[in-house]
């Protein structure tokens, strides 16, 4: 099989080609394929984009490929490469042999304030490169959102048993709204009424854009996040409410939207649970003891055979 | 690179899978082929799980989309129109999983679902072909033919030949003296009284028999022995008890001699067998003395195999020759010594046994696969380390097996054979990576604290008594058997192997919990089975067609021994030593499933099972040297039984379906959490209902695991 990369969607960078080569006859410039401000169109007003990073944000991707290495380069402004980490294989695909899962993790700690992109170089092929949208570098975490994330088992091509955990920095903020309970209550013979049982719970609003808005590539992979079902918001657990549907913020001939989403808490805790020792603010996770013995193949006769298929996608 | 969720196939019964080629043609094919349109409605496949109460195993039930479009469709045309509805259809849905290791990683798809898609309700509109789906698992063809009779042949290569070697019957017979007028001996030797056989308890063919004619005298021992006037015939070594109580008056006419009552003994070949045991009385005669006596008295002896006896009396000095003999005048009358004329006055006792035949019989290992191979088609194998490793080691035959006529065959049917297991060994039976599993009830609630289901914090508890784990009285065992004439009835009322009522201390329900079952294992039964019907290879009886359950040494010679590994420490039976089947008697089923008992007697540690009735009243005990006594009829302290597998009250609670718990584990208990994790439960699985697609979360209702501790939900008020 010819060199193939998988980047998921689910990483908190978003990469589109270098070249795009996207033929003459296509004039749709989808925002995957194109950074944001090569997406722009004549009757919109002129915008630039940069995702605000904090630098002490490690940056966390995956990818799954059958070819090395697969290097990163941290390019600055003028283009020059900063900082260079070669992505690890930590896995090799047991039935696709020559497939990796291979994983980075960028420390931007050191570089200097400023915009940075991110170039994906896979294996010696400089055609096949990846660039990602323009990070803005700083201390200044004012107006923004750190978003950590990750889904108790594989989803969407992210082998998350790997324990890869990914952080994305957002424009934005959350806002408190009004509380909600869900009551249990009793009237005696005489219509006095008592509470038998209540839960309360806290409401949220969390809006993503702060006041200028995000491109479409951005409130997608902020979307990706939410599709996880472990999601912090600056440290806390919050998860999206019953029915909750991203409501867009647009001024007219303005690419950037802002969005807001109604969200819960995702730890009801009826305390506030102080442990210097311990972070206080994650949720049990999960663990499966599966049995091998409980696995049939397809004509249900045996008992832990493996069925090969190939597929595409 | 992940791919699919689930994918979906079309196939046959052989399990070949169905495509349509590039033009359009219908081709099977060994290796999986996926449907490259997925079934309209495809997030929409449900599970419902639910304990099956019968089997203590679980029976699925699968709502799956009905709508095939494109290639499905195609592929159901082509054999809706061309090969018929009644063409099996089956529906085979794999869900994607993860392998993972410190190493590798791959992801690979494992089954879901395999169902049957009914051709019979065939619709075909448009584009779209619509069909419903039949619950293809092996639960739905147990559903189905679970009370269906097969035949199966005893003698086939798999069969374990056993050597029935018989139970001594304990025969007795009562007789009374014969002799209305005296008769006159004149210087003979050996006397043969004449015994009239009013009452026996002995096989019609073999054992004692009345003498026949008149009280005779005889020359010699072998005038005796040619005369053939034996009263009785052995055909085992045994102990003969004799009790005699007649009146002898004898009127001497000259000469002083005695007089001896004894079993003269004589081999096959008529060779007097000579032991002085075998005198049960002796007097002194005199010359011209009238001798009026009343003779009593018991005594046992031993009588060797194959031999004749003769219960003689006999004028001499010597027994052995002929000195001293004398001119006497003989009356033995029917008057016993409590004065009675007409009642016994001589019965004796001796123990028989039928020659060894030798019996094909069928393994439980075996007969269990053959009943799914019957049930399934042949699609589905079984998976039991109990019945691979039975003990005791329980084999199955019929009447005719145990008749030993070949071509025999043995006819039952899984829910049959599953109810003797059960009560047996306490069993549970349920579909686990397409092969059927019989295991012991433990294994179906694993009782470990590490090998669990975490799935955190629960909502929306609801706490129930469950009922139908509660019983007010209980039956355990086997068809009670009236051994009428046809079939023998000696020493049947010591047979243990019948049905027992035992009382539980619920009062709340009046349920009864029936743990009988249809297959026999009474050893006279087998016994009378075997002594009536030999030879007679064209007599039909009604036991013929009875499944006997026989317990043999696995291990050892062929044909294969019983299993008398308990009998030297019974008591209670008429013959402890040649007895069999005693580790299937009622009692040590029911301890078999006394775990099973104490988790449904939860909190009822004080009182006791007691033992109601049985139908037989044979109180048989084993003391094993283990300090174990095992006692039939002995009631049993609930507190003294083996732990708990559960306790009888349901959680119903919603949790997230983050994966399909079941397809992880049926049998591992599942721990949570309650009232932000103040209250830890656990329980195992009752009823679940799974959305793989959606993970919508769920109810699941669990059944309390032993180890929970259930007093803390009294201060559960949310």
């Amino acid at each position: 099989m010819s060199n193939t990369l998988y980047i998921p969607e689910a990483n908190p960078i978003h990469f589109v080609p270098v070249n795009p080569n996207t033929p003459g006859s296509y004039a749709t410039r989808f925002f995957d394929a194109y950074v944001f401000a090569d997406t722009l169109r004549d009757f919109e007003q002129p915008d630039k984009f940069f995702m605000p990073w904090y630098k002490n944000d490690r940056i966390h991707l995956q990818f799954q490929a059958n070819f090395a290495p697969l290097q990163l380069d941290v390019q600055d402004c003028d283009l020059n490469t900063v900082l260079t980490v070669t992505a690890a294989q930590v896995r090799a695909n047991r039935y696709q042999p020559g497939f990796y899962i291979y994983e980075a993790s960028i420390d931007v700690s050191s570089l200097p304030d400023g915009a940075f992109r991110i170039l994906l170089t896979p294996g010696e092929d400089d055609s096949a490169a990846q660039k990602s949208e323009w990070l803005q570098l700083s201390l200044n975490t004012e107006n923004t959102i750190f978003l950590e994330y990750f889904n108790s088992r594989f989803k969407d091509d992210v082998v998350y048993e790997t324990g890869i955990r990914f952080g994305l920095r957002v424009p934005g903020f959350l806002q408190k709204v009004a509380p909600g309970s869900v009551d249990q209550l009793y009237k005696d013979q005489i219509l006095n009424q008592s509470t038998l049982s209540s839960k309360p719970f806290k409401n949220w609003k969390v809006f993503i854009g702060d006041g200028r808005g995000v491109p479409e590539s951005l409130i997608e992979k902020v979307n990706r996040a939410y599709a996880v079902d472990n999601i912090s918001h600056d440290g806390r657990l919050l998860a999206k409410a019953d029915g909750a549907k991203w409501t867009e913020a647009t001024e007219d001939k303005k690419r950037l939207v802002g969005y807001t989403m109604d969200l819960v808490e995702g730890l009801n805790r009826p305390s506030r649970i102080v442990n210097p020792d311990l972070n206080t603010n994650i949720r049990l996770i999960v663990q499966y003891n599966i049995e091998a013995g409980v696995f049939g193949d397809t004509s249900g006769q045996a008992g832990e055979n493996t069925v090969s298929i190939n597929y595409y996608e | 690179m992940e791919g699919k969720p689930f994918l979906y196939f079309l196939e046959n019964e052989l399990s070949q899978f169905y495509y349509v080629d590039a033009l359009g043609n219908l081709q099977v094919s060994s290796n999986p082929v996926p449907l490259t349109f997925t079934p309209d409605g495809w997030q929409d496949i449900s599970i419902l799980t639910e304990k099956n109460k019968a089997y203590f195993g679980y029976d699925r039930t699968y709502g799956a989309p009905q709508n095939f479009v494109e290639d499905g469709a195609r592929i159901l045309k082509k054999i809706f129109y061309g090969k018929g509805f009644e063409t099996p259809v089956y529906l085979v849905i794999l869900e994607q999983q993860l392998y993972f290791s410190d190493t590798e990683y791959g992801y690979y798809y494992d089954l879901l679902v395999r169902c049957e898609v009914d051709l019979s309700t065939f619709s075909h509109n448009g584009p779209v072909v619509t069909a419903s789906i039949l619950d293809g698992d092996i639960s739905r063809a147990l559903k189905a033919n679970e009370s269906t009779d097969y035949e199966f042949d005893v003698d086939v290569d798999a069969a374990k030949p056993v050597l029935l070697d018989g139970l001594r019957l304990r025969e007795t017979v009562q007789a009374i003296a014969n002799q209305s007028a005296g008769i006159s001996v004149a210087n003979r030797r050996n006397i043969i009284i004449e015994w009239q056989i009013t009452t026996t308890e002995q096989n019609s063919q073999l054992g004692a028999v009345s003498t026949t004619g008149v009280t005779t005298s005889y020359d010699d021992d072998a005038a005796v022995f040619a005369s053939k006037r034996n009263l009785l015939k052995t055909t085992v070594a045994t102990d003969l008890v004799t009790n005699w109580d007649f009146k002898a008056d004898i009127l001497m006419r000259g000469g002083t001699t005695k007089l001896f009552i004894v079993w003269r003994v004589f081999t096959a070949a008529g060779v007097l067998v000579n032991d002085p045991s075998y005198i049960l009385d002796t007097e002194n005669l005199v010359s011209g003395v009238s001798f009026s006596k009343q003779l009593t008295g018991t005594k046992t002896i031993n009588l060797p195999a194959n031999c004749t006896a003769y219960l003689c009396a006999i004028v001499s000095n010597d027994i052995n020759s002929n000195t001293g003999i004398a001119d006497v005048t003989f009356l033995f009358s029917d008057t016993t010594s409590t004065g009675n004329a007409g009642d016994p006055n001589l019965s004796f006792g001796y123990f028989y046994r039928f020659p060894a035949t030798t019996c094909n019989t069928l393994p439980a290992a075996y007969l269990f696969q053959q009943l799914v191979d019957k049930i399934t088609n042949g699609n589905y194998g079984v998976t039991s380390t109990l019945l691979d490793n039975l003990d005791p080691y329980v084999v199955f035959t019929s009447g005719d097996g145990a008749r030993g006529l070949p071509g025999a065959k043995l006819k039952t049917n899984l829910k049959q054979f599953f109810t003797f297991i059960n009560m047996r060994f306490g069993v549970g039976m349920g579909v686990i990576g397409g092969r059927l599993v019989l295991e012991k009830k433990s294994f179906w609630t694993l009782q470990d604290g590490i090998q669990v289901i975490n799935i955190g914090e629960a909502s929306q508890l609801k706490t129930t008594l469950n009922t139908d784990f509660l019983f007010a009285s209980m039956k355990i065992g086997y068809p009670n058997q009236t051994y009428d004439t046809a079939l023998g009835d000696i020493n049947g009322r010591y047979e243990f192997n019948m049905t027992q009522t035992w009382i539980a201390p619920v009062t709340r329900v009046n349920t009864v919990l029936d743990l009988t079952t249809t297959y026999r294992a009474d050893m006279y039964g087998i016994e009378y089975t075997r002594i009536n019907l030999d030879g007679k290879t064209t007599s039909d009886s009604s036991s013929d067609n009875d499944v006997f359950a026989i317990a043999v040494i696995p291990a050892g010679p062929t044909p294969l021994q019983l299993d008398r590994t308990q009998n030297p420490f019974i008591v209670g039976l008429l013959d402890a030593e040649t007895a069999f089947n005693s580790r299937l008697s009622p009692k040590q089923c029911f301890l078999a499933n006394a775990d099973y008992f104490h988790s449904c007697l939860d909190m009822l540690e004080m009182k006791s099972m007691v033992f109601s009735t049985a139908d037989k009243d044979v109180a048989m005990a084993i003391n094993l040297p283990d300090g174990t006594v095992i006692e039939e009829r002995a009631d049993v302290p609930i507190h003294t039984m083996p732990p708990k597998l559960f306790r009888p009250y349901t959680f119903d609670i919603v949790i997230p379906d983050r994966v399909n718990i079941f397809t992880l584990s049926q049998r591992k208990k599942i721990v949570l959490t309650y009232s932000q994790g103040t209250i830890s439960l656990g329980g195992f699985t009752l009823k679940t209902g799974s959305q793989p697609a959606s993970n919508a979360p769920q109810n699941y209702t669990l059944l309390c695991s032993a180890d929970t501790e259930i007093t803390p939900l009294i201060d559960v008020y949310e």
